[in-house]
């Protein structure tokens, strides 16, 4: 056995007992660390293919970003607000473990009639190193042959950076209500009672938009009235500015 | 150009020189540091551990070793006891594809000054950059303290932020160079550029002038260095993500971040300044790296100076500023410089 | 200061939940270990997370507890919690003669004593009569307006420190340094100086004095100026203090706010002005007021503040060095016999002995006299039933009321913004819990 074939089974075997553990592990927190380290020897396991590039790319994206994302939204939920995931009804466990059964004997099957082999491609290391490395022969073929597609895929992101901002908007735009962002994913526990008004000031700040926006400017200077009589502006004029 | 290759054993030894020399000059960027800013702070600093205080990374190291070490009772015990040695390792793995020299013979033997010569080695930098917030998060939730947690989400969304400004800045060299070996782009700036009278070296930053900006603020921000020291902000949060950490845990964040600002400097020096180019470097390798250091230390006073003068951003100005004005410019900067490489290669026109 | 249960919407939506209605009040949850998941629901999706910033927190400048309700970052409510520096002074002041009351009011506002104590002393003196000299007028109001430097520089300091920038702090405290130093050569002591006595000075002013005083006015300028360049041309100060915290005149008076929090939402309102005691209708200085009552305005206004009391010292310089009269009205019993003979003769030695153990009993009545105080309108109020004790003994610390003003500022606000709102408030927790 050489060097190479220890260390793809090291990794392979490493990256299923993470996978195992994402599934096995009681806390959602742990889940999601055995899944990073999963993406790790998935990653490692694309270098030894010689697909560097690829194996960065799922480092950065899948590892740096997304499971980053999930760890902020999980470290945010309650685990005792996710009842369905632990504490599931009878006929959700049975179905549940039905169509695991039935999962794993698909693809067991798929890997011993071999029918999922896909079609031999053409990225022998003789050709990738003709075009340069593995990362142009990568951007070569997804900006070309699959330029479509990868477009399509763009889109289809677009779509749900837009359809985010959407579901995020209202709530800060809402009238007189201070700002506000809802990160939190869990359920409500207690009464389903609706938010009163919100918080409000007792005095609101009556400012007109221009004064706002100067406010806000990032302009250091601002003038201060300079008075040495103790009887002016001491009054409060109409829309709370002083006269 | 490839590397010679060279036994493994060979390049074990570099790398544990590098590792090393990295760790004691962690330990003096703490000196460094606190002499620094209290000179900008018109105080003396460290004094009394030896000679102007030389002594005192020494004496910090003993004392956080010395401190008892504490586990809150409601943490998550294995998460709180890994998850420093993430930033940790994370940090220090990344000079692995810094380039400290080219290949220099010793004995007879060829040996490359550097660790590996990665084809990815620039993604490979970014990768490891963004696998450190783990650390941060991880330790953070694991503290079970509302004042981490708070510290955890900052970091989780201010590195993602931050992360996509860093790669994107990064793009313009990309194009220029056709390469992401950080070695490769190293030897590339190399040349000299003869602009009328004046023969400049061939630095990215005067191509990529904007995109240094952009590359600097992000990576600051990335290191969690004031002014984007949110995560950690003493005055809000009570030092944030490692409140609860004490002693040797601690002190595993506090290399962490030091080994970090070091490695973000090497980064930025080689990416930009032309790493270990300068004068007479060509001629004998000891000047590229004393040419290397001095930029990586100017890197680092920029560092202590932002600390020393800028007061922290508020959370929604920092995402504001990486989504409403860095990231517009940094895709200028790539649509800008993807075009100028086209007309130069004759592509279009 | 719970009255935050009784704030509209906040006791409406906990009544049906299932955590208690006084979640805030219930001190020992709030302090005990914090577990993630302990947060309390509220109305539908809507999760808030209740932060407890204090007592030990480096941002609430000493012991203010304030207890937040977040959502994610943004502040839904906040309830200052105080009383952590109760010392019980007022309480303490019914037993103790009047000339022994002064030491216990530099214990209140510590980073300008001497406001205190002139406050205290000019009660007593209006209680029992008496007028200081003008040369000891003049030397209060330089002592006074240095200690007012000295309080705004520890203010500019912790508030840029709250904020993150880090220098400022020891750039304001190197100056700072230099009152300090004043102080020192003038009564002997630094923080807690208790320097103002009934009558005037009963010690002599030190020859070198004038010319440390001097030499302070000389420096500061250029200091200051230092101060300026660091903050206001930096975007990322005036983005954490432009159109935050904005008080509305209105507020500010409905919350009867005073010194800069009043001042900087542009209502003029400087004791010093309106009912000028000491010299200072005598002297020729600016009251600065802000035009958005935001913590920017409150920044400037303050600045101003400082150089205005530098003109004051000048010219109060000018005045007395001119004078040679007494610094104390020692023709008054109510006055501490002068110290000169207490060695040599019997008479004097005794007499001064009787006034101090036994004070000295005042006419039956009650006064109260204020003073512009660094933070605000600083007020004692004395009733006397003529024993040498006072029957009563209030002190209307500026902070406290001010404080007042935090929950309706930080609605809304985000969390980075509250030390911005407590340090603009510019509090001291001696002087808020007395």
């Amino acid at each position: 056995m050489t060097w190479d074939a220890l260390i793809f089974y090291l990794l392979g075997a490493v990256s299923i007992l993470a996978a195992l553990g994402v599934v096995a592990a009681a806390n959602p927190v742990h889940s999601a660390i055995f899944l990073i380290l999963c993406f790790f020897n998935v990653a490692g396991i694309f270098v030894m293919l010689g697909a560097q590039f690829l194996a960065a790319v799922q480092v950065i994206v899948y590892a740096g970003a997304i499971l980053v994302l999930v760890l902020f939204v999980l470290m945010l939920v309650d685990p005792d607000d996710l009842p369905e995931f632990h504490n599931a009804r009878p006929v959700q466990r049975i179905v549940g473990v039905l169509l695991g059964a039935v999962l794993l004997l698909e693809v067991g099957l798929a890997i011993v009639s071999r029918t999922v082999m896909g079609q031999q491609g053409n990225a022998t290391p003789e050709l990738i190193a003709l075009v340069g490395g593995n990362t142009q022969a990568l951007g070569n073929v997804l900006f070309s042959q699959y330029l479509l597609p990868f477009e399509a895929v763009s889109l289809v992101l677009l779509v749900g950076v837009v359809g985010a901002i959407v579901l995020a908007l209202p709530e800060r735009l809402g009238a007189g209500s201070p700002r506000r962002g809802t990160i939190s994913l869990g359920h409500p526990r207690g009464a389903d009672q609706a938010l009163a008004a919100g918080p409000a000031f007792e005095t609101p700040i009556v400012q007109t938009r221009l004064e706002r926006e100067e406010a806000a400017s990032l302009d250091g200077s601002r003038d201060l009235i300079m008075v040495s009589d103790p009887d002016e502006y001491t009054t409060i004029g109409k829309r709370g500015r002083v006269r | 150009m490839t590397a010679e290759p060279q036994p493994v054993w060979l390049t074990f030894i570099v790398a544990f020189i590098i590792m090393n020399v990295l760790l004691i000059g962690m330990a003096y960027m703490t000196w460094f540091e606190r002499k620094v800013l209290a000179a900008m702070q018109d105080r003396m600093g460290p004094t009394r551990t030896g000679p102007r205080g030389l002594l005192q990374p020494l004496a910090d190291g003993v004392k956080l070793l010395g401190k008892e070490d504490l586990i809150p009772a409601a943490a998550d015990k294995w998460v709180f006891f890994f998850a420093p040695l993430v930033v940790f390792v994370t940090a220090i793995v990344q000079v692995a594809v810094i380039p400290f020299g080219n290949t220099i013979t010793v004995f007879g033997h060829p040996v490359n000054l550097f660790i590996t010569d990665l084809n990815v080695g620039a993604l490979f930098l970014i990768a490891f950059g963004s696998i450190g917030v783990y650390g941060v998060i991880l330790g953070a939730y694991a503290s079970s303290n509302r004042f981490s947690l708070l510290g955890g989400l900052r970091s989780a969304a201010q590195v993602i932020s931050y992360e996509i400004i860093v790669g994107l800045s990064l793009v313009g060299i990309f194009l220029l160079t056709s390469s992401l070996s950080v070695r490769e782009i190293m030897l590339q700036q190399q040349a000299m550029l003869q602009i009328g009278p004046l023969t400049l070296p061939n630095w990215f930053i005067l191509s990529q002038p904007l995109a240094f900006v952009l590359f600097l603020i992000a990576v600051v921000a990335e290191t969690n260095r004031s002014p984007f020291d949110l995560p950690e902000a003493e005055t809000e949060l009570v030092s944030g993500f490692h409140t609860e950490y004490s002693a040797f845990r601690f002190s595993f964040y506090f290399l962490g971040e030091y080994i970090n600002m070091i490695v973000a400097s090497l980064f930025a020096a080689t990416m930009f300044l032309g790493g270990i180019s300068g004068p007479g470097s060509d001629r004998f390798w000891g000047l590229g790296i004393v040419w290397l250091l001095v930029k990586v230390v100017l890197f680092l006073f920029f560092y202590i100076w932002l600390r020393a003068t800028l007061p922290r951003f508020r959370y929604d100005q920092l995402m504001g500023l990486a989504w409403k004005v860095l990231l517009p410019l940094v895709l200028l900067n790539i649509v800008v410089t993807a075009f100028i490489r086209l007309v130069g290669n004759g592509q279009i026109f | 200061m719970s009255a935050a249960t009784n704030r509209p919407g906040v006791d409406q939506r906990s009544v049906e939940v299932d955590f208690p209605v006084d979640d805030f009040g219930g001190a020992g949850e709030a302090l005990g270990t914090m577990t993630i998941s302990d947060e309390v629901a509220l109305g539908e999706n809507q999760r808030l997370m209740t932060l407890n910033m204090g007592p030990q927190h480096p941002s609430t400048h000493g012991v203010l507890r304030v207890l937040l309700k977040l959502d994610g970052e943004v502040i839904t409510d906040c309830d200052p919690v105080i009383g952590y520096l109760h010392r019980g002074t007022e309480k303490l002041g019914e037993s103790h003669r009047y000339a022994q009351l002064i030491p216990w009011t530099d214990r209140t506002d510590y980073v300008a004593a001497p406001m205190n104590n002139l406050g205290c002393v000019l009660a007593i003196e209006k209680l029992v009569d008496v007028t200081s000299p003008e040369r000891a007028q003049y030397w209060r109001v330089i002592m006074s307006e240095l200690a007012r430097i000295a309080s705004h520089l520890v203010w500019l300091g912790t508030h840029a420190l709250d904020i993150g920038a880090l220098s400022m702090s020891l750039y304001c405290f190197r100056e700072r340094e230099l009152i300090m130093d004043i102080f020192e050569t003038f009564c002997g002591a630094r923080l807690t100086t208790n320097m103002m006595e009934i009558g005037g000075f009963s010690r002599p002013i030190p020859d070198i004095l004038p010319g440390m005083v001097r030499d302070f006015c000389n420096v500061f300028p250029s200091r200051q100026q230092e101060y300026v360049d660091v903050l206001s041309a930096n975007p990322i100060w005036i983005a954490r203090t432009k159109g935050i915290g904005i008080i509305s005149p209105e507020a500010a008076i409905s919350y009867s706010l005073t010194g800069a929090c009043l001042r900087g939402s542009g209502i003029n309102y400087d004791i010093r002005k309106a009912m000028p005691y000491l010299v200072y209708d005598r002297l020729d200085f600016e009251v600065p007021l802000g035009t958005h009552g935001d913590t920017f305005d409150r920044y400037l206004v303050r600045m101003e503040e400082m150089r205005q009391a530098r003109k004051i010292i000048l010219q109060c310089l000018d005045q007395c060095e001119k004078m040679d009269t007494p610094l104390m009205a020692y023709e008054s019993p109510y006055v501490i016999p002068p110290h000169k003979g207490t060695m040599t003769t019997a008479e004097d030695m005794q007499r001064h002995f009787i006034w101090v153990i036994k004070g000295f009993n005042p006419p039956v009545g009650e006064a109260y006299a204020a003073v512009e105080h660094p933070k605000g309108e600083n007020g004692y109020y004395f009733v006397s039933d003529g024993d040498a004790m006072p029957y009563r003994w209030r002190i209307r610390s500026p902070d406290f009321v001010n404080l007042g003003v935090l929950p309706h500022l930080a609605q809304g606000a985000m969390l980075a913004d509250v030390v911005a709102l407590i340090g603009t408030i510019d509090i001291v927790l001696g002087s808020v819990d007395r």
